[in-house]
């Protein structure tokens, strides 16, 4: 009721603490010089609770000009002002928590680079691995089963027309050290191919589609160009197991009778297709998007993806129904010609 | 004068297999020097000028095929044979456009080494073994070509 404020200062509106910093005359001397005086803030409702006030003091003047009163307007903005408050600590919670995505959006870009970078070291690791086991198989114990043979051959020889018996248990050794000489040579040829490294990429490729073609009995071809020159080693190495991967999945996976193998260079770069006619890979793995259809066409060709990547190259496939190219491109600088063994 | 041949390979098991061959042979040629990679040979090749290097392929520093290339693309009247443990056409094939007359594959030393020598000393090339006829001191036979074919079925 409007008769239980009058006579009442006008300080009891304020919170104790407003008094003693001696706020309401603050107040009232603004708006008489002012002509009026606004504000949000705390005040006190009579019996003594706080809300949030927008208040509007105006001086009163009487025709002289001399102020005479003031005219006060309190609206109660505590529900606003609380609502305003949610939203702001709403806004400040959805800020904390973008934050906190895009820091861990960071963390798993970092994780998935780091994961990638280690992938990639283990691919590393493990051809240098095979490439080192398959070496010493071939050029050490190879070394020694051959010269082993060479000399049973030799006794051998010597003992045509003598002891029979003797001869014999020579023969049966023969057999053994050439059985022993060829699996030696099909485990470090799995290993690592050391046509590789001997004779470079472009003579590597038809000697393992040589092979290829009599394990699997599927016809392949090869073009490349007559001047074509040796590579680096990381790339004539990841072309190859790009061949090999291909060839796999060609022999596994397509239905083709026939693998077209092309082998180019092309301003700047080095293109490796191969090339099936077999069924295409099915439409719901190759729909999937980008990041994922490599993936879902298994561990090998994404591996082959990641190193063609490290070597600032681009690996592609496109299929149809009635095929599949596999194309990879290494940007090269230039043609390495001498090739020399450091091992 | 006598026939002077060089060896040239990484292993000194096979070295010494060599040498034990040829002596076997009783042929009366002499080993005039051992290189123990591709850089030495050519080196070796051209300064001691010997009738035939018996050439490994898998040598440190440069390969036997590498080597080969060199010392056909300066001029040599040296025969070289390529002596391997790759059993590969296609490495024949490499052998030959290196420049190299014969291809012999290790594990065929005590059959084809002694034999292939003599096919080059007199003109010969020796690719694809031959098939061993009666003696083959008095039996030569033109090595056989290999054609280079990129289509496999």
């Amino acid at each position: 009721m409007a008769s239980e404020i009058l006579g009442q200062h006008f300080s009891v509106f304020f919170t104790e603490q407003d008094r003693l910093d001696g706020k309401p005359l603050q107040e009232l001397q603004i708006a008489a010089r002012d002509g009026q005086f606004q504000t949000e803030a705390w005040r006190v409702r009579k019996d003594g609770s706080q809300f949030w006030a927008s208040v509007l003091l105006t001086s009163i003047k009487d025709e002289k000009g001399k102020l005479s009163g003031f005219a006060k307007i309190t609206r109660d903005f505590t529900e606003r002002m609380q609502a305003q408050e949610k939203l702001r600590r709403a806004n400040t919670d959805l800020a904390a928590e973008v934050k906190e995505r895009m820091s861990a959006q960071e963390r798993l870009a970092s994780s998935e680079e780091s994961l990638r970078e280690l992938s990639l070291h283990l691919l590393k690791t493990q051809d240098e691995e095979r490439r080192r086991i398959g070496r010493e198989l071939h050029d050490s114990l190879g070394q020694y089963l051959a010269m082993l043979k060479m000399n049973l051959d030799s006794l051998d020889a010597d003992l045509v027309g003598s002891n029979s018996s003797a001869s014999e248990q020579v023969a049966r050794c023969i057999r053994l050290v050439e059985d022993s000489i060829k699996e030696v040579r099909t485990i470090s040829y799995l290993l690592y191919p050391p046509m590789l490294e001997e004779v470079g990429l472009k003579s590597a490729i038809p000697w393992y589609l040589e092979g290829f073609s009599k394990r699997s009995n599927i016809q392949t071809t090869f073009e490349t160009e007559p001047e074509f020159g040796r590579l680096g080693r990381e790339i004539e190495l990841a072309l190859f197991r790009v061949l090999q991967e291909s060839l796999t999945n060609v022999h596994r996976h397509s239905g083709s009778t026939t693998a077209d193998i092309r082998l180019t260079r092309q301003n700047g770069s080095v293109v490796l297709q191969v090339a099936d006619k077999g069924k295409g890979i099915p439409p719901t793995l190759l729909e999937q998007t980008d990041k994922d259809w490599l993936g879902s066409l298994g561990v090998g060709l994404r591996g082959m993806n990641e190193r063609i990547r490290q070597l600032g190259g681009k690996l592609e496939i496109s299929s149809t129904e009635s095929g599949t190219v596999v194309t990879a491109g290494v940007p090269v600088v230039e043609p390495v010609s001498a090739l020399s063994n450091t091992d | 004068m006598a026939i002077r041949i060089l060896l040239a390979d990484d292993h000194d098991i096979v070295l010494e297999g060599i040498r034990t061959l040829i002596a076997k042979s009783g042929r009366p040629w002499q080993i005039c020097g051992e290189a123990r990679n591709g850089e030495e040979a050519v080196e070796m090749i051209q300064r001691l000028k010997p009738d035939v290097v018996v050439l490994d392929i898998t040598m440190p520093k440069m390969s036997g095929l590498e080597a080969a290339k060199k010392v056909s693309r300066a001029g040599t009247d040296t025969k070289m044979l390529m002596f391997t443990m790759h059993e590969s056409g296609r490495l024949e094939t490499e052998a030959r456009e290196s420049g190299a007359q014969g291809y012999v594959l290790k594990a065929q030393a005590a059959r084809d080494l002694v034999r292939a020598i003599d096919y080059l000393l007199d003109g010969h090339t020796f690719f694809g073994a031959p098939p061993v006829t009666g003696n083959p001191g008095s039996d030569r036979k033109p090595g056989i070509l290999l054609r280079q074919t990129f289509a496999f079925a």
